[in-house]
Parts: structure tokens; C-alpha cells; sequence
């Protein structure tokens, strides 16, 4: 079972399968589901410094092939988030914990990060990705932007640090090579594509499901052969043969997303077929 | 909440595109409470998410959904047979309560698929008074659940919109001129379940008459256990959010399906 378990940095996953940040709320919701003790790691919603309202409805459109989400990150805010579910999910489960954590300016960063400087988790995932936040550029879309925010980040904190990125750019290398330069420890690859669905009026959202596995499968595989850092690959993981193709292209530890919301035993059959083989 | 493969018992077609398909599985009948909801995976190719539905009745090992026909999802789950195994997940969300309807006049008010979990509600109910049920359908040839209704001991009254059966009109209209002083004295509870633009009219008038109104919402959903925020409705709440504009939002497949009118920001 040695081979079966991964480092990043200081993060040991016992198995390399985790939840994907949004899909999985804040762990508890899921306790009567999943068993939360077999995941290789949590990854939670996304948290601000500010609680979010989110957007307005509609918020989810569904495809025969996926789905857009337009949440545009409600979540309960970083101090309800320390205080109240960090607990409730440690509580319940020693699965190690990873903290996704978004803002609008590189000081809410650097706040999240020195907050959780204090408490025991898992790694921090940096979401420099989300496609829903309105008259916001994707930090992730500039590898300046990117190495800028990383390299401050980085010197505010010890915790392992995972970069989420976002598939809509020229170059993925060059914003994944940016991200390892300024200190990042792993490179989650894909967030959600940044489409446009019409519920009367046109909204944007962020495309994930077996429509964008293979866009994730190159990414994951040109930024693999780029880097020394793990990648972490998610997008459409729906079964065991996704997941091998992941793990093919390069990937040291896989995410499974929205696949939850289609069948919540995912994550433990296809964590249950790894064991098998190894 | 639990997660079961559940064998189809019966698929009826019951009224002009309405269906009541019967599952068993004794761990969702034993715990589901009238107002709560499962998800149902109805396919694995054409659709990618679950579909939510109201529980409308259980019995021993088994338990029940009324659907109707309005796209693909309920399509192919209107073509499943006998002996078919569906992925389901439940029960989910909030109940209506049968402790806090027990006690007092209960009113039901019910447009198309919302007879479902009123009906659940009215068969676990021990009202001191006769509860009265205001259903309301577009046509004649869908009218649902009247006899059911009565024989749970409910005064039903029963309206369409092209007026081919009952009272002719929209059943908040009816259920408006009902409400006359001397009745609503006895401060009724009115439960409502439909679609949004019905609850709405009816939280209104319940509103100037000053009575106690509790709604069961619908939304799209995709995980229907409160974790991805895609089902969230509009209320005056915010969960001591220390944010400053009088709203928050709620989940309808966690905080919800079962609201307090009062509660919510219909717009």
C-alpha cells in the first residue's frame, strides 16, 4: 500500500483521490454519503475573507454531457469558516483538509493565508481561477499576475500550497512553470471553462463534466512534462478509467468534481478499484 | 439520508401526463417525513444530474413520487417499468412538520404536482378540525388525488383554469374568496405547495390576513445535500452574515424544501 499513498510537500494523502473544491461543500454535508475516512483529502468550497452572497439565479444548467455553474462563491466567509465548519469537518473525519481560498485583491489573500497560519489543515488551494466573479479578471490568466500573487503568498505561510488554474488561456506551461517559480507546491488542473448559457437573458458561467475531460487531459499532460511539482488532475472524472487516464497523462493525485452531484459513491469505487490493482 | 438502489414496484400513468411511480426500499419509507424530497437518478446517458421529487406517500417497505411529464429526466422516467432499478438518495430537506399542523385548522393549497407532498401531509395529520384542500389544475384531465383527499376526511375544493371541472379559475383566487373573517378567526395554518408565481399569490394573502403560511419550494438543484449552493432562493435572513443589505440566501434542497412564507423574497 506504500506505492498507494502521495507527498505533496508536507501533505501526505493516503490515497491520491480527493474531492474537487465546490463540489463537496464544506465535507459534512456528505458524512451520511461518503465515508470521508477513505478520501485521500477534502477540498473545501472556496472560502473569502467576507461571507459572498453569490449570484443571482439561475445557478445551474445542465448538459447530457456535464454542467455550468454559476454559484459565483457563496460561502460563509473566512472567520465563520475557522471558527464553525473547520471544526464541525475535523470533528468528524482525519482526512486531511484542504482549504480553497479566493479574493479580490492580493491582501485578502495574504489575510486567509495568515488566518490559517494557526490551524491545522491539510494545504491551502489558491483559487486564482474562478471564471464567476463578474468585472474580475482570472488572476490565473496572467502568468505575471500568477508568480505575483504565489511569491507573496508564499512568504506568508508554511502550509503546503496548491495552485488552481484555469484551462482558458494561449499557454497552460507558462502559467504553470510561473506558478512553480514563485513557490507553489502542486498545480490543480482544470477549474471549471468559462462559458455563456441562455435562462432568458445570457449568464456566464464555468463548464465542467465528461465535456471537458480531454481539455483537461492535455493540460494535465503538457504541464506534468513541464514542472517538478505534482499536478493534480480534475475535469469529468466520472469512473476508475477516467481516472487512470488522469494518472497516464502525468497526474500524481485526481480530483473528482461534479461527478458527486451525479453519483456521491464515485470518489469510493474508484479509490476501491485503485486499491485493487496496487 | 441514505443512498439505495430501489426496484420499481409500479409506474402508473394517473391522469393526463401525471405519474406515480412506487419504489421499495424500507430505509427511505421508514424515515421520510411529508414535505422532504429525493433524488433520483433517472439515467445515466441523457441526463447528468439527479431530479428532485416530492415523497408522496409511503407504506411499509415502499414509497412513493407523482411526476409530471415536462422534459427528457421524467420522459424516460415516465418509460421505466416494473422490476427497474433506479440510484436514489433521501429523504432530503425539511418537513412540514406534522406535530405543528397537527394542532391547529390546517389549510391546504396545492397546484398541480404539489398535491404530492400535501397529500402525504394530510395522511399523517390528526387535526382537532376538518382540514380543508384547495387543488387547483389547468384541465379536467388532470385533476389528481380529489377522492384520496376526502378520504383522509378533507373538505376538498377543487378548481380548473378552463373551468371543465369544479370552480372555474386560478385556485389562489378561490382560496382568496374562501377566506372570509369568520373563517380565518379560527387562525388557520395554511400550507402551500405548487409553482412559485401560485405560493407567492397564496403567501400574500395570507399575509394581510395575517395567518401563518408555509410554503415547499422547487429550484434546480445539482446535489440536493446543501453542498454546491446551485438551489438557493431569495429570503430575509442571512444567517447573522455580517453583511449589511437585508437578504441572504438559502438553500431550498437543505434550509428547504419547507420555507416560512414570511421568510422568503418572492420579487
Amino acid at each position: 500500500m506504500k506505492k498507494f499513498s502521495v507527498s505533496i510537500r508536507k501533505l501526505k494523502l493516503k490515497n491520491p483521490v480527493m474531492v474537487a473544491s465546490g463540489t463537496f461543500g464544506y465535507g459534512v454535508e456528505y458524512k451520511d454519503l461518503v465515508d470521508l475516512d477513505k478520501l485521500g483529502a477534502i477540498v473545501t468550497k472556496t472560502i473569502t475573507v467576507e461571507p459572498q452572497k453569490g449570484n443571482l439565479q439561475p445557478r445551474i444548467f445542465e448538459l447530457p454531457y456535464g454542467m455550468i455553474n454559476s454559484i459565483g462563491l457563496q460561502n460563509v466567509g473566512l472567520e465563520k469558516f475557522v471558527e464553525e465548519k473547520l471544526p464541525e469537518l475535523k470533528k468528524i473525519t482525519k482526512t486531511p483538509i484542504i482549504v480553497s481560498i479566493g479574493g479580490k485583491t492580493l491582501s485578502e489573500y495574504v489575510k486567509i493565508v495568515e488566518r490559517l497560519n494557526s490551524e491545522r489543515i491539510g494545504a491551502i488551494e489558491l483559487n486564482i481561477s474562478c471564471p464567476n466573479i463578474m468585472g474580475k479578471k482570472i488572476v490565473s490568466q496572467s502568468a505575471k499576475e500568477t508568480y505575483k500573487l504565489i511569491n507573496t503568498v508564499r512568504k506568508k505561510t508554511n502550509h503546503t500550497l496548491i495552485t488552481k488554474l484555469s484551462p482558458n488561456v494561449t499557454d497552460i506551461t507558462e502559467i504553470a512553470k510561473s506558478a512553480e517559480n514563485a513557490g507553489s507546491d502542486a498545480i490543480s488542473l482544470i477549474n471549471s471553462f468559462p462559458v455563456l448559457f441562455f435562462s432568458h437573458s445570457p449568464i456566464f458561467g464555468g463548464l465542467s463534466g465528461p465535456c471537458v475531460k480531454h481539455i483537461a487531459l492535455k493540460m494535465v499532460y503538457q504541464v506534468a512534462r513541464i514542472v517538478k511539482i505534482p499536478v493534480i488532475g480534475m475535469g469529468g472524472i466520472m469512473n476508475t478509467k477516467d481516472a487512470l487516464e488522469f494518472f497516464n497523462a502525468g497526474a500524481k493525485a485526481i480530483a473528482v468534481g461534479c461527478a458527486n452531484f451525479a453519483n456521491p459513491k464515485t470518489v469510493i469505487e474508484i479509490i476501491e478499484d485503485l486499491k485493487k490493482w496496487n | 439520508m441514505f443512498q439505495i438502489d430501489a426496484k420499481i414496484v409500479s409506474n402508473k400513468k394517473i391522469s393526463e401526463k401525471y405519474f406515480l411511480i412506487t419504489f421499495l426500499g424500507d430505509k427511505i419509507a421508514r424515515e421520510s417525513l411529508p414535505g422532504q424530497f429525493i433524488m433520483v437518478k433517472v439515467d445515466n446517458e441523457k441526463t447528468f444530474l439527479r431530479r428532485p421529487f416530492s415523497i408522496c406517500s409511503t407504506g411499509g417497505k415502499t414509497f412513493s413520487i407523482l411526476f409530471k411529464v415536462v422534459g427528457i429526466g421524467t420522459e424516460i422516467l415516465s418509460k421505466k417499468k416494473t422490476g427497474d432499478v433506479l440510484n436514489i438518495i433521501g429523504p432530503l430537506g425539511t418537513d412540514y412538520l406534522v406535530s405543528r399542523a397537527s394542532c391547529l385548522v390546517p389549510i391546504f393549497v396545492a397546484g398541480g404536482t404539489g398535491v404530492a407532498s400535501l397529500l402525504f401531509l394530510a395522511s399523517k395529520i390528526k387535526s382537532p378540525q376538518k382540514p380543508m384542500a384547495f387543488l387547483g389544475f389547468k384541465t379536467k384531465s388532470e385533476i389528481l388525488f380529489e377522492p384520496e383527499f376526502k378520504k383522509l376526511g378533507c373538505e376538498v375544493i377543487v378548481s380548473t383554469e378552463d373551468g371543465s371541472y369544479g370552480k372555474k379559475g386560478l385556485i389562489t383566487d378561490i382560496f382568496k374568496k374562501f377566506l372570509l373573517p369568520t373563517f380565518y378567526s379560527l387562525l388557520p395554518v395554511v400550507y402551500a405547495c405548487g409553482p412559485k408565481k401560485m405560493l407567492k399569490e397564496v403567501a400574500e394573502i395570507c399575509k394581510s390576513k395575517k395567518l401563518k403560511c408555509y410554503v415547499s419550494l422547487e429550484e434546480r438543484m445539482a446535489c440536493g445535500v446543501g453542498a454546491c449552493m446551485g438551489c438557493v432562493i431569495k429570503t430575509i435572513e442571512n444567517e447573522k452574515l455580517k453583511i449589511k443589505d437585508d437578504f441572504g440566501y438559502k438553500r431550498v434542497c437543505k434550509d428547504g424544501p419547507v420555507f416560512d412564507a414570511e421568510k422568503i423574497i418572492w420579487k
